[in-house]
């Protein structure tokens, strides 16, 4: 059985939006690629656009933070994180369940800095009464800070007013659970505050969300761990956030990581699929790309056993798996 | 200076090695550079923007100029 996992928003730190100046760059340089083209129907220009623009002239990465959907083609949701993509997931699964058959959500939290937290008080299924909203994670003040969130300074609708059924449950790092129809198992990472990646496996396929995790190679039993933490995955959105000269120099101890550190781990792992993931907000479309196809080659002059596929992260990518 | 000439691959294991070195380095005044990148260890200190942290120079000649 295929999984389908759906990024409703990858971009790191802070929620960024397309503006009419960058949206104008992108058409200019768009018209002037087609010029001398015959486009006559949408067909040819949705291949033009897909075959022989850059991906980051007719796409773009977009701006919301950390959400990502692990669909299985079952009525409970399996979510990593609930940053401002939240909300736009939310209103997705509105507008499909027109039932009103009630559903439940789980979500795995990462952290709890705001990025990672702020979609929740625009999450619209958790106003709804019927529903069941299960927030899971290895920090033991999980409700505590969800509550602070929408304390009345902040926000006007308290946590305990929304009508869902909310409950707070507590993993431990390097204890697997049943989930969903999923093995969880959470994983410490280092990042202020503590981090925590999960990797979830079912019917043979695992997946593996790792973000805000800084890496210290040069510590082998840290090497090591993640390495096995990767092991034979089939896809790791893993945090890109930074270049490698970054975090080891101006940025070290930011709890980041790098697209180099991304492909070195996921080489040793034997992982399939890695997918960049957590996009450092002041870069454009163009930078990312270029991150991205950086990486491609960096994995080409590296390989010693089979391929990587390396993607990077875009709201409202789908990747079956 | 560091000749790279004889050097065909470096991780980024290694590169952190390398600032950590610089870091020692420039407490003492000095500075780490590096000469005679093979293709590849270019590409290598392209893409993790190395270039952008340390000194580099096609050759060991022109870093002691």
């Amino acid at each position: 059985m295929t999984i389908l996992v759906r990024i409703w928003g990858c971009r790191g730190s802070l929620p960024v939006s397309m503006n009419t100046q960058k949206l104008r760059t992108k058409l200019i340089k768009a018209l002037q690629s087609a010029q001398g083209r015959k486009l006559a129907s949408e067909e040819e220009i949705i291949r033009f656009m897909d075959t022989e623009l850059d991906f980051s002239v007719s796409h773009t990465f977009g701006g919301n933070t950390s959400c990502v959907e692990i669909a299985c083609g079952e009525n409970d949701y399996v979510m990593c994180d609930l940053g401002s993509g939240a909300r736009e997931f939310g209103n997705h699964v509105l507008a499909r369940e027109s039932s009103g058959k009630p559903s439940t959500f789980h979500f795995f939290m990462s952290h709890l800095h705001w990025d990672h937290i702020m979609g929740f008080p625009f999450f619209a299924p958790a106003y709804l009464a019927g529903n069941r909203v299960r927030i899971y994670g290895c920090h033991p003040n999980l409700a505590e800070d969800f509550n602070r969130q929408q304390h009345a300074h902040h926000f006007p609708v308290q946590l305990a007013q929304m009508a869902a059924d909310i409950q707070f449950i507590q993993l431990e790092a390097g204890v697997a659970t049943e989930i969903a129809g999923f093995k969880v198992t959470p994983k410490l990472q280092l990042h202020s505050g503590d981090s925590y990646g999960y990797r979830f496996e079912k019917d043979g396929k695992i997946i593996v969300y790792s973000t805000d995790s800084e890496h210290k190679l040069d510590q082998i039993e840290h090497t090591q761990a993640f390495a096995a933490f990767f092991q034979d995955a089939d896809l790791v959105l893993f945090d890109a956030m930074y270049s490698l000269a970054d975090t080891v120099s101006v940025k070290e101890d930011w709890g980041h990581s790098s697209n180099i550190i991304g492909v070195e781990l996921c080489q040793m792992a034997g992982a399939k699929h890695l997918c960049l993931f957590h996009h450092e907000p002041i870069y454009e479309d163009g930078q990312i790309e270029t991150l991205w196809r950086d990486s491609q080659r960096l994995e080409e002059i590296t390989r010693s056993g089979r391929p990587l596929r390396i993607s990077s992260a875009f709201d409202g990518m789908e990747i079956p798996v | 200076m560091l000749d790279f000439s004889r050097l065909n691959y470096i991780s980024s294991a290694g590169l952190r090695i390398l600032m950590i070195a610089a870091k020692q380095v420039k407490s003492q005044q000095g500075i780490i550079a590096v000469a005679a990148m093979q293709p590849v260890v270019r590409e290598i200190f392209d893409i993790s923007k190395f270039t952008f942290v340390l000194k580099c120079f096609d050759s060991v000649d022109e870093a002691l100029a």
